[in-house]
């Protein structure tokens, strides 16, 4: 078995009296794209800020490439691009001299700023100073500054905070591009599941410190299909209580009933159930139960 | 680290680009030279006969009294403020802290970033004292600037003492600019430090007061003021390493943590 890119184990982190970090590990398998999940305040942030040294770890353990931080610090940085929270550019300086001060301290090759610039769509904006940067051009170039000595590991925290949905499609596309194409392990924080349900493969839910769920995005849509429901309306809803219960959890809800199921099959057997006691079904609806609602299952316990 | 400080204090060069701290060192370095230009274009019957031996060293000396005392030591104050919110502004303390750069790395090459603004300044101030020399020629044709040779020895012993006086006040401002992400706190620690010192300027232990060396240093030797060379030096460069040590020590035990 491969050793995860990342270790985290039985983090806890207190900011003066107030716990922001619960016991927290993680796992992140070499070659994911490992969605961090949690609504603002929930810990993410503070979880990469921990991963990358810029806060000190008060408990628990934090490898990257099967090395202890704190004594490996460099080498692990030399493999690691990060963004985290909003982009940190020099706003008095171009977008190719923001690149430039970064590759002198990572002393890659000159060309990699032409192609990093390529990557993040800014070649036009090259010599453009960042302080007429559009939200979505900043986030690009922050994208660009992570990618510029062509790390093994990215961290990315809310990478497509602020972007616009076309900028939103186009970061999660070069984020899968990369991870497809170049190997790259990507530890990427949102608060929105629709986001990362889109292109993570692994999956780890943070709220209030704690993590409610770390493991591959499929585990994740397996627990989903034994939380779906479908809606009906009939002519005799206590008759159809009678009938389904017993066998499936039944609701009723604004005159409707909601009732539980775990596969296709169980829909028609439903149907079929209520026909055969001449129940008349006006209307059967699956509810759109995706890993938003969840998500919310989830972090409300 | 060896290998990566040249590139990184480089790194540091370009984040000065169109910022205050080009301006500040011309202002800052012109001022003094242009204002004392115009007083001796003004006053030609006060200074023309006081200028007549050695007008170069006399005006050297006439603009590096305020220089030493004034504007050197806030010009200090305001350029490690400068250069250290670079990081502060655009928030990017954290990205420089995520870069394979070593504490040590990145604390130095900023500090080196410094001395090569206050070096400059030196420069410059020398650069403009000589121009103004020349300028007030222009005007005042009874001055003999340009028959009187440059006594540039002379005025290099004052410059480097005046340098030595400075190091430690370089040390402390960069400290607290590094230590307080508001901008005032050191400028307004600097500038009161700074204010203290001018008023205690009779007192016997004066010596001993860091934001007064550059002041004392050009002044020693000269009738009615206290503190010998040797006994001087010593002390603003034990202040220095104190400082300078203090400030590191400090920034490493926060190790990026902002």
């Amino acid at each position: 078995m491969q050793l995860p890119v990342i270790q985290v184990d039985h983090v806890t982190h207190h900011f003066g009296k107030q716990i922001v970090l619960d016991n927290i590990s993680m796992h992140i398998p070499q070659g994911s794209i490992y969605g961090f999940l949690g609504p603002n305040g929930a810990g993410k942030t503070t979880t990469l800020r921990l991963i990358l040294g810029l806060l000190e770890k008060q408990n628990g353990s934090v490898f990257i490439f099967g090395k202890e931080f704190k004594s490996h610090r460099i080498a692990v940085l030399k493999k690691t691009g990060s963004l985290i929270e909003q982009p940190s550019l020099y706003l008095h300086l171009t977008a190719k001299e923001n690149l430039e001060v970064f590759r002198l301290s990572y002393q890659c090759e000159k060309k990699r700023i032409s192609e990093v610039l390529s990557i993040a769509g800014l070649v036009a904006a090259t010599n453009k100073k960042v302080k007429a940067f559009s939200l979505g051009m900043k986030q690009r170039l922050a994208l660009a500054i992570a990618l510029l000595h062509d790390p093994e590991l990215l961290i990315l925290d809310e990478p497509t905070n602020g972007l616009d949905p076309n900028g939103i499609i186009e970061t999660r596309d070069l984020i899968k591009q990369l991870n497809t194409e170049q190997g790259k392990t990507i530890l990427v924080s949102s608060h929105l599941l629709s986001e990362i349900e889109k292109m993570a493969t692994d999956v780890a839910i943070i709220h209030k410190g704690k993590i409610l769920f770390a493991g591959e995005l499929q585990e994740l849509q397996k627990a989903r299909s034994g939380h779906s429901f479908i809606e009906m309306e009939v002519d005799d809803t206590g008759k159809a209580m009678q009938v389904l219960t017993g066998r499936f959890s039944v609701q009723l809800i604004n005159n409707k009933l909601s009732i539980g199921f775990e596969n296709k099959e169980q829909v028609a057997i439903i149907n079929a159930m209520l026909i055969q006691q001449e129940i008349k079904v006006y209307h059967l609806s699956v509810r759109q139960d995706d890993l938003e609602n969840l998500f919310i299952q989830i972090i409300s316990g | 680290m060896k290998n990566n400080f040249l590139p990184n204090t480089k790194s540091e060069f370009l984040k000065t680009k169109r910022t205050a701290a080009i301006w500040l060192v011309l202002l800052a370095a012109a001022f003094l030279p242009a204002i004392n230009a115009l007083i001796l274009i003004n006053r030609p019957d006060v200074f023309v006969s006081r200028l007549y031996n050695n007008p170069w060293l006399i005006l050297f000396y006439m603009i590096w009294k305020n220089g030493a005392a004034i504007i050197l030591p806030i010009f200090v104050i305001l350029i490690c403020s400068i250069i250290v919110q670079i990081e502060y502004k655009n928030n990017t303390w954290k990205q420089v802290y995520a870069s394979p750069r070593t504490y040590a790395d990145i604390f130095f090459s900023k500090f080196v970033m410094v001395q090569v603004f206050v070096l400059s300044f030196f420069i410059l101030f020398t650069f403009f004292t000589i121009v103004s020399g020349y300028v007030v020629n222009l005007f005042q044709s009874g001055y003999l600037f340009p028959s009187h040779p440059f006594r540039f020895k002379a005025m290099l012993i004052v410059i480097s003492r005046v340098y030595a006086g400075i190091l430690c006040v370089t040390a402390i401002q960069y400290w607290l600019s590094m230590r307080f992400k508001n901008f005032i706190v050191p400028l307004g620690i600097g500038i009161s430090l700074l204010v203290a010192g001018l008023i205690l300027t009779d007192w016997e232990k004066i010596v001993y007061y860091p934001y007064m060396y550059s002041l004392n240093l050009f002044f020693v030797g000269a009738p009615g003021h206290t503190g010998t060379l040797t006994l001087l030096l010593v002390n603003s460069f034990t202040c220095f390493i104190v400082a300078l040590s203090a400030g590191w020590l400090d920034i490493y035990k926060r190790k990026g943590v902002w």
